[in-house]
């Protein structure tokens, strides 16, 4: 146990050392303003929680929303990010970190590595979900009037849910690293493409072959258990969110067996995680360092052969390309986004029978499942984002010196890389977009319009990203995973929530003036007013955000 | 033991520990599921015909009704319409149902109407709000005074899933003082089969089904309800 003290010892200290020990009186305004910052999201999703809440208690008495229905929601959302994060986390911690070398050569045992890296991935992967989990429980607890035991059962309840997906990243990052050679990885992604491509063709079909045979039979009914999903019986995330919402609103369901489920999988998991850790860590960790030594051979290599002479944003946008598919954290991150993306394209189909149906609560549904679709797609370019777009400038590390004593300014450096990120991610995210509006409002026209406002979109959030990642860039990182995972990350997160909040809005108002069938010119003056407002406000909060970015202290420096 | 080995077995031995742990417990978590799940089949929004059958294959229908589901935008109605022959204190007569039940857009139960009659006796079973659900049973004709007002747990909840409805109740047995266990032994012994439209039990076939023990079922549960229902 001391061993493994010892071995987190460092990564304390460190923390502690950036917390207090920052003198100087810029780093000491920039905590304040990310402290406040923070404060403010957590009391506005407080005050924002509890005010829905209570709208739901107030819906007439033939409708009632148990706190197991959205608390089960939202941690199964959380759990499938959550897992994301760890799988990078513990590719970091565990296979490219710099200490690793170290630590191996040192009489530690495998038991104390894997306990202090795993209680590592835990705290990284747990923190940035804690601080927005915390305010909405409070809210819930003050909503449904607080029982003594809702706190210590949350934390009891939360530990084992963190762990899970710590460890089954623990136990893909093994996997992965001791099967997938370097030589094996290029024939692995050109398999994991085709298979993407026809994992689309055959979403694609299910979408049309929903759509061309539209009926209403049952639809609002499966509508509504797809929404139960989250709570069923197998998934952890449901056993967390009864065991919570039983101490909120008792329903009878047994706490104890849930409790039971969620140690014994957690326990069970991690068991494994240090078997196979134990049993593969030497194979991959030899397979990480000869993956590390044969990518600076191709770089060479391929810097010889190229001699196309690119211009400068061009070449820099080539350069990042280059090291995102060299980068096996990175890569992994894309590939599981692409899937969780196929399968939330999937599961569109079930809206198609929405605009099939006659009556006025149609037209409610339509606009309440499209204002959730456009909060779904925003959130997920900005998870893309945080993971590749935020942290670019940062990945430059050691290489930085580079580009700072290249011929180029910084402006024109951020240019390129908002450039290179922002042409991928606008087509992505225009294209889930337009996909969604199509079977929920059925109409080209507005499907266009809507997939042309969503380039704007991601032109706010992959503004901010590039220009939050320079103005926190860190260049000292161990592992790219360290990145995702900092403050400035969350600074990114909030503020990119906070821009896809303030353009659900009037995305919903555009909506309304454009499936209105009155023919007052004022509601043509007022859709082009609103469609412009939207592009102004994020064509700001992205010049805003870059203008930040180019005065950087840690790029500067 | 090796040193080296010792984490590894250690690690082992929990971790099949755990897993006999958790599949005990996902049994039992299954189990409380399946208490709180009514299968209710496949059904088209055209009325599916069932027939009431005793014990063995052999034994005759006991009656029969029709089911129809239609579901739209703004909720999901369930009607069924159907006869079952009833023995009760030697008297041999069918008892004609008729219910409907409409459950919002979220397939919660949010009101509910089974209407009996039996001869010239008529009771009326009726539940409104989803939780708690209020429940109201009348004899004879409307206005008079209900037999039974009271409130349970809710929500009952119609739920669609691979083709197949199906009910989900909150737990009825934690009630103290109701026999649900045992005590509704005649109807145990029943099951409900798909018939088509043309090949229905006719009520001069038909055997009749002895409802006495549930009636003293019925007699305790009248004398539960009053003391109380825990939770609310």
């Amino acid at each position: 146990m001391n061993m493994v003290f010892t071995l987190l010892k460092p990564k304390a200290l460190a923390l502690r050392n950036n917390l207090i020990r920052s003198t100087a009186r810029a780093q000491r305004g920039q905590a304040i303003a990310i402290g406040a910052f923070s404060l403010i999201i957590m009391v506005s999703l407080f005050y924002g929680t509890r005010w829905g809440l209570e709208q739901l208690t107030k819906i007439p008495l033939l409708v009632y929303v148990p706190p197991s229905l959205p608390l089960g929601l939202m941690l199964m959302m959380l759990m499938i990010m959550t897992s994301l994060t760890a799988l990078a986390s513990a590719l970091g911690s565990f296979y490219l970190a710099d200490d690793v070398e170290t630590i191996l050569a040192s009489p530690t045992s495998s038991l104390s590595f894997f306990g202090a890296r795993l209680i590592y991935v835990l705290c990284t992967v747990a923190w940035m979900p804690f601080i927005f989990i915390s305010p909405v429980l409070a809210a819930m607890a003050s909503t449904y009037a607080l029982s003594v035991w809702f706190i210590p059962l949350a934390v009891v309840t939360f530990l084992p849910y963190f762990l899970i997906p710590a460890s089954l990243g623990t136990i893909v990052a093994t996997f992965f690293m001791a099967t997938i050679s370097q030589r094996w990885a290029k024939a692995v992604i050109r398999i994991a493409i085709i298979a993407a491509i026809g994992l689309i063709l055959f979403v694609m079909h299910g979408l049309v072959d929903a759509m061309t045979s539209r009926s209403s039979d049952g639809q609002m009914l499966r509508l509504a258990s797809s929404l139960s999903l989250a709570q069923s019986p197998w998934l952890p995330s449901a056993w967390a969110a009864t065991v919570l919402s039983e101490i909120l609103v008792s329903s009878g369901r047994d706490i104890g067996i849930r409790l039971a489920l969620l140690y014994s999988c957690a326990v069970a998991i991690t068991g494994f995680a240090h078997i196979s850790l134990h049993v593969l860590h030497p194979r991959g960790f030899s397979r990480a360092l000869s993956r590390r030594a044969m990518a600076s051979t191709t770089s060479r290599d391929s810097t010889s052969r190229s001699r196309l002479q690119l211009p400068q944003p061009a070449a820099l946008i080539r350069k990042d390309m280059r090291s995102l598919t060299r980068d096996i954290a990175q890569s992994t991150q894309i590939i599981f986004l692409g899937g969780l993306c196929l399968f939330y394209l999937g599961n569109l189909k079930t809206l198609v029978a929405l605009d099939t149906f006659t009556s006025d609560s149609s037209v409610n549904w339509q606009r309440a499942f499209f204002i959730i679709h456009t909060a779904i797609t925003a959130f997920f370019t900005s998870s893309i984002c945080t993971r590749l777009v935020f942290t670019s400038i940062s990945l430059e590390g050691k290489s930085y010196w580079i580009l700072q004593t290249a011929p180029v300014l910084f402006r024109e450096i951020l240019r390129a890389k908002f450039l290179g990120w922002y042409v991928p991610v606008a087509i992505v995210s225009s294209l889930l977009f337009s996909i969604g509006t199509q079977i929920l409002i059925g109409h080209v026209e507005i499907t266009l319009l809507f997939g042309v406002m969503s380039f704007f979109v991601s032109y706010g959030i992959v503004g901010l990203g590039i220009g939050l990642g320079a103005y926190f860039a860190d260049f000292a990182w161990e592992h790219p995973s360290q990145l995702a995972l900092s403050v400035g990350s969350l600074i990114y997160m909030l503020s990119s929530s906070t821009l896809v909040l303030l353009n659900i809005f009037p995305m919903g108002l555009l909506l309304q003036l454009l499936s209105s069938t009155n023919p007052d010119p004022r509601r043509f003056a007022l859709i082009s007013v609103v469609a412009v407002a939207i592009a102004v406000m994020n064509l700001v909060a992205a010049k805003i955000a870059l203008h930040l970015g180019e005065r950087s202290p840690a790029a500067l420096e | 033991m090796n040193s080296t080995a010792f984490p590894l077995v250690a690690s082992a031995s929990i971790t099949i520990v755990s897993i006999i742990v958790g599949a005990l417990s996902y049994r039992s978590l299954e189990r409380e599921s399946l208490d709180h799940t009514l299968s209710l089949g496949r059904f088209s929004t055209s009325p599916s015909y069932f027939t009431i059958v005793g014990p063995t294959v052999s034994q005759r229908c006991l009656g029969s009704f029709s089911l129809s589901v239609a579901p739209s935008s703004t909720q999901t109605t369930i009607d069924l319409q159907g006869w079952i022959l009833v023995g009760l204190n030697e008297r041999v007569e069918p008892v004609h149902l008729e219910a409907k039940m409409i459950f919002n857009a979220l397939g919660q139960l949010s009101v509910s109407l089974l209407q009996a009659k039996y001869g010239n006796e008529s009771i009326r079973f009726g539940t409104i709000g989803v939780n708690p659900i209020s429940i109201q049973v009348y004899r004879g004709a409307a206005g008079n005074k209900p037999l039974i007002n009271h409130s349970v747990r809710g929500p009952i909840v119609l739920s669609l899933r691979d083709g197949s409805y199906q009910l989900n109740v909150p737990p009825l047995s934690s009630f103290p003082g109701i026999p649900f266990q045992g005590g509704s032994r005649p109807l145990s012994d029943i099951s409900v089969v798909p018939s088509s439209s043309t090949e229905r039990c006719e009520i001069q076939s038909a055997r009749p089904v002895d409802l006495s023990p549930l009636l003293r079922l019925a007699d305790s549960l009248y004398q539960a309800i009053p003391k109380g229902l825990p939770g609310l």
